[in-house]
């Protein structure tokens, strides 16, 4: 007898889904911003932007772990350190979106 | 599906992080749980998407020959995507905290951030874009 009781169902399956779904988003989210920054040929940009893309890769294959905690009945567990980790991915992503933007604004200067 | 939470097993709080949220309340449902979680995953793919909009934008700013607010609109864009990723997890915390607690749930009030932040971004981009096609 589980002392969680009843997690056999679907709800961990769904979970694990939107964990998917939102890995690959953090992953694929970062290949245009390493594109434009090697064009840009701003190299401290490309190696955060592909930490960042290789840290959304590893995320894709913890899903896995995480449905096996999803799943288990003996005790809970929480999604609070895998969640920040995503959070650190859009916050990179969106440290180098913001200088790339500088880096064109500057370059496009008349 | 079982009604209400299971109990917790012992010492299990102490495992679990954070303890701000953890360390309170009761066991919930796990369906409510695993809900909370996924309506969390769904803002961050939110703030994702306003990221990779932003970064998007700001490429194709890089390509081709656009005006030099193009980019800075990305940037914005980006900058609200990394301020909903930090929200998602608040929001995740506090929702997770009032379901041991057997609260009432908070109110979504990143929805009409989003909602304003969204509405403000694309009038900015159109009065910017007439402006910008109206100059001889």
């Amino acid at each position: 007898m589980s002392r969680i009781p009843d997690r056999q169902a679907l709800q961990p399956e769904r979970t694990a889904l939107a964990w998917q779904r939102t890995a690959l988003t953090a992953m694929v989210v970062m290949l245009p911003l390493i594109a434009v920054a090697a064009r840009l040929e701003v190299w401290w940009l490309v190696v955060t932007g592909s930490s960042a893309a290789i840290a959304g890769a590893v995320l894709v294959l913890g899903v896995r772990l995480r449905f096996s905690q999803l799943r288990d009945d003996t005790r809970g567990w929480s999604p609070f350190p895998l969640m920040v980790r995503v959070a650190v991915v859009t916050l990179l992503g969106a440290v180098g979106g913001v200088a790339t933007a500088v880096q064109v604004a500057v370059a496009h200067r008349p | 599906m079982a009604e209400g939470g299971g109990e917790r097993p012992e010492g299990e709080h102490e495992r679990r992080r954070p303890q701000s949220v953890y360390g309170v309340g009761d066991e919930p449902d796990p369906r409510f749980s695993m809900a909370n979680e996924r309506t969390a995953l769904a803002w961050m793919r939110t703030a994702l998407a306003l990221v990779a909009g932003g970064v998007a934008l700001i490429s194709v700013a890089s390509l081709a020959d656009m005006p030099r607010w193009a980019p800075l609109v990305g940037a914005a864009s980006c900058l609200g995507g990394a301020a909903l990723s930090v929200r998602a997890v608040r929001s995740w915390a506090r929702v997770e905290r009032a379901l041991r607690m057997r609260q009432p749930l908070p109110a979504p009030r990143s929805l009409a951030m989003l909602a304003t932040g969204v509405v403000v971004l694309a009038t900015l981009t159109l009065v910017l874009g007439v402006i910008e096609a109206s100059r001889p």
